[in-house]
């Protein structure tokens, strides 16, 4: 797994983080609270747009059902704030800081960018029976498909 | 605190005040304790239990919640879980649980089975496999 994510490089050079960003030491205590906490508006936007812009590039779509996305957005925005890099949040971590450093689980992940997988289910494939015909989200739609959370 | 009964309509647990349908028959495990409590008691029954491991922001563990919420109505011989991992990840790591939604299959505390991923279809299946 190291080899692979050292080995490879992210086309989307707009969302590396340098490594002075990742805080590397949290108490498992400290995670459990932040994990509840509504990410900032400035990082949902910014990951908002990372999506637009990654599905356009790399001909994914998004969700029919785009509360799945939006739920995505939000968990990319959420580790952003809590660790400085959108750690994917369809993942259990021991460790989500040395996770985000590591950078292998970084959206655009390395499954993603090799193979054009996601798991998460916010890059996909037409061929994906969930795909839906949009690469468009707006905040609007974040906001009511998540008001509930 | 004991168990509580979650609604599984959103795919976090804040608080208990975010649980309140009492008809669901899905129960969310907040703490250690509720899950020990838990797994004590499952342990005694020769009933399935499928525990859905899952987190807060995670898209494809919100488009498993009616899937999850159908499956509990239908099959009412079998018990369902629901874990935040962000809550208890102590049992994450127990059962090498890394990609979420996760589902396992349990009976008498032995694992049968285990569905990785959103597979609604894989899932149900299982479930009638194991429930008898």
């Amino acid at each position: 797994m190291t080899v692979q994510a050292s080995a490879s490089s992210s086309s989307f050079t707009s969302f590396r983080i340098p490594s002075f960003a990742v805080r590397t030491t949290r108490s498992p205590q400290r995670s459990v609270i932040l994990a509840q906490v509504e990410p900032s508006e400035k990082s949902v936007e910014i990951m908002r747009k990372f999506s637009e812009q990654y599905a356009r590039r790399s001909g994914t779509y998004f969700c029919v059902d785009k509360g799945v996305t939006s739920v995505v957005i939000k968990g990319l925005a959420d580790h952003k704030d809590q660790l400085g890099a959108p750690l994917c949040p369809c993942r259990h971590y021991d460790d989500k800081a040395a996770e985000a450093g590591q950078g292998f689980w970084n959206c655009p992940c390395v499954p993603m960018r090799e193979r054009k997988e996601c798991h998460c289910m916010l890059f996909l494939t037409p061929d994906n029976d969930f795909a839906g015909q949009e690469q468009a989200i707006t905040l609007e739609e974040i906001r009511e498909s998540t008001a509930n959370i | 605190m004991g168990p509580r009964n979650s609604t599984h309509g959103t795919p976090t647990t804040k608080s208990p005040t975010n649980e309140g349908s009492s008809n669901s028959r899905i129960r969310a495990c907040h703490t250690n304790d509720e899950w020990k409590n838990h797994f004590k008691e499952h342990k005694k029954k020769n009933k399935l239990v499928v525990i859905d491991f899952t987190t807060a922001w995670c898209g494809p563990c919100r488009s498993m919640e009616p899937v999850l919420k159908e499956l509990s109505d239908k099959y009412t011989d079998v018990e369902f879980v629901k874990i935040d991992m962000d809550e208890l990840p102590g049992v994450a790591a127990e059962y090498g649980i890394h990609v979420l939604p996760s589902f396992l299959l349990m009976k008498k505390g032995n694992q049968l089975d285990k569905v990785i991923g959103a597979r609604k279809d894989e899932l149900q299946n299982k479930i009638k496999k194991h429930r008898k």
